[in-house]
């Protein structure tokens, strides 16, 4: 018997089995069923400007700062917990998209903000597709699932596809105030490195000099400041991958982060396998080869810091995963597993980053993220899943469980005590 | 019942039916992929989720070819669950060598024999795998392997080359 047909009868047996699995049907419903309610989960998130988490899509819980809502430059010193619970109404995801700016005016360090012009609707961006041999810019547009391209003419957004979870390519490109995407030629030619050949290029549709020419993915932060690339260094005289006996070509993954603004000139390489940016590029949360949190950059003045949930996946592989800096760089916060690993602690200084196994490890405790809409910020908050109790977590303290509901007084960089 | 539909928040009958007819044979080419029943639950309930806002834009033409590749890339592209894979390889394994030692029934070497080649397949890059599950589990032809994978039929064909390749010399090593 042939090896093709040994795989053959063997596979069939196998797929013999699971076609009889009585509950085949039902655990996929739910498994659906769960993933809708984890992607309402985390778009309401950020629903506004506020600190809000909705928990099974039925409970919204806020956290205030001095009790009232929440106001971008208050002191965080004396953050209250206040549980309001909402109307059965399920939440509905909110449609979030982001403006898609080409060009925008480029600044050698942080680049300009993107304008306020308001971002178009998922609706209004469907324009006719590309024709065919046009470079297309792919992007993703914040609805958390389409593809889009950019008209480099026009700089609208056009809808690309079909295109199936293109992980394996560079579909991950500008969403906002980027100067610049990563385009896949089609038809492509025959490249060294087995992938279609990805080039980034300007809003003009040229190579954007000195940028890696085999770019495989390309992320921009949210506000559209820093971006991160892994490329490959293809050799020259790399064989074919049509031809089926040939050597496979090597390839050589590199990261690096680079100001939008400036993409060839601030090319910052990054000793990791890929990454993970804070909103605000401000930091990235590394990933060794197997995809585990391996430290935190600070592109403000790169060093990498521990932070180590053990045996945690990357965010980017693990959508209960996760990790938050405080916007004065002062406190970080990483969990994976829906919270059953979770870490925090102030950066720079391992010695003091604990585990918070002290918040119990259920099994979906929610983070509340102050870092939306807010500045300064060095504390979270979390609550248990039964929003029963509540941690506040700061540079240098962490409050003793807090029953939701209480007030509490509380300096990020003291001592904590219910009040 | 819950219906997928149900689930991602609307209805569309289109949809439902198209999924309702081929889920199972999806389910099964996940676990083809990744060998673990419950990661392929996982990456056909992911792929639904992904396909669907893109099956409503009515930019999907084929269906069962469009969530196939949302799996296999979904498979491709999870550190995370390759890790598990890796994991269930490993067991796998121990478990064969244990029943050898056992002096295993006729019935069992069969079972070897399944859990032999499927291991040494698991331990392929899930790009070759997906290629020889098309290929020779679901009796595609390279025009529809490629076109389901997104990916040029010389693709096809140098990426089951390296996977039949890496297969057969897997299996003489364990057989030594």
């Amino acid at each position: 018997m042939t090896l093709e047909d040994r795989i053959r009868n063997t596979g069939e047996h196998l797929l013999g089995s699971l076609q009889h699995a009585p509950d085949l049907d039902r655990r996929i419903h739910e498994r659906v069923e769960h993933r809708a309610h984890q992607r309402r989960q985390r778009a309401a998130v950020g629903l506004g400007a506020g600190v809000v988490v909705v928990l099974g899509g039925l409970v919204v819980l806020n956290v205030d700062r001095d009790g009232t809502s929440i106001g971008v430059a208050a002191a965080p010193t004396s953050p209250s917990i206040n549980s309001i619970i909402a109307d059965t109404t399920p939440v509905t995801a909110p449609t979030t998209t982001l403006p898609v700016m080409l060009p925008t005016a480029a600044s050698s360090d942080r680049p300009a903000e993107p304008a306020s012009t308001p971002p178009p609707t998922v609706a209004s961006t469907i324009v006719a597709p590309l024709g065919d041999g046009a470079p297309t810019l792919f992007t993703s547009i914040a609805d958390g699932t389409a593809q889009w391209g950019v008209d480099l003419a026009t700089g609208l957004p056009v809808a690309v596809g079909p295109d199936a979870g293109t992980d394996d390519h560079a579909s991950a490109a500008p969403t906002s105030g980027a100067t610049f995407g990563l385009a896949r030629s089609e038809p492509s030619g025959q490249g060294p490195c087995s992938q279609d050949p990805v080039v980034a290029l300007d809003a003009s549709g040229q190579p954007v000099a000195g940028f890696p020419q085999w770019a495989k993915k390309l992320e921009i932060s949210r506000d559209g400041s820093t971006g991160l690339v892994r490329y490959a260094s293809c050799p020259d005289a790399a064989t074919s991958e049509g031809d089926a006996g040939s050597t496979p070509p090597v390839e050589q993954w590199q990261l690096a982060w680079f100001r939008t603004g400036d993409p060839a000139a601030v090319l910052t390489s990054l000793d990791g396998a890929w990454g993970e940016m804070s909103d605000d590029g401000r930091y990235i949360l590394l990933e060794d080869d197997s995809g585990a949190p391996s430290g935190i950059v600070d592109t403000g003045s790169p060093a990498v810091f521990p932070l180590l949930p053990d045996g945690c996946t990357s965010p980017r592989e693990d959508p209960d995963a996760g990790f938050l800096v405080g916007t004065d760089s002062s406190v970080a916060l990483a969990w994976c597993d829906g919270l059953a690993s979770l870490v925090g602690g102030p950066i720079g200084s391992p010695s003091i980053i604990r585990s918070l196994d002290a918040c119990g490890r259920n099994s979906s405790l929610s983070v509340l993220d102050p870092t939306m809409g807010a500045v300064d910020q060095n504390w979270f908050a979390i609550t248990d899943n039964d929003l029963k109790q509540a941690w506040v977590i700061g540079a240098a303290a962490m409050t003793d469980a807090i029953p939701v509901g209480d007030q509490v007084s509380w300096h990020p960089l003291g001592t904590a005590s219910a009040d | 019942m819950l219906t997928v539909t149900d689930a991602v928040g609307t209805a569309d009958d289109a949809f439902s039916e198209a999924v309702a007819s081929q889920h199972r044979r999806l389910a099964g080419f996940a676990y083809l992929l990744c060998g673990d029943r419950t990661v392929a639950e996982d990456l056909v309930a992911e792929a639904y989720a992904k396909v669907w806002p893109k099956f409503r834009q009515g930019r999907v033409d084929d269906l069962g070819a469009y969530l196939r590749r949302a799996v296999a890339n979904q498979a491709a592209g999870r550190r995370r669950r390759l890790r598990l894979e890796r994991r269930e390889i490993e067991r796998r394994t121990v478990d064969w060598r244990v029943s050898t030692d056992r002096d295993a029934p006729p019935i069992g070497e069969a079972a070897e024999e399944h859990d032999r080649l499927w291991a040494a397949i698991w331990k392929l890059p899930v790009d070759q795998r997906a290629v020889i599950v098309l290929r020779h589990v679901e009796d595609r032809s390279e025009d529809e392997t490629a076109e389901i994978l997104g990916i040029r039929p010389g693709t096809v064909k140098s990426r089951l080359a390296r996977g039949l390749a890496a297969l057969r010399t897997e299996l003489d090593e364990v057989t030594e």
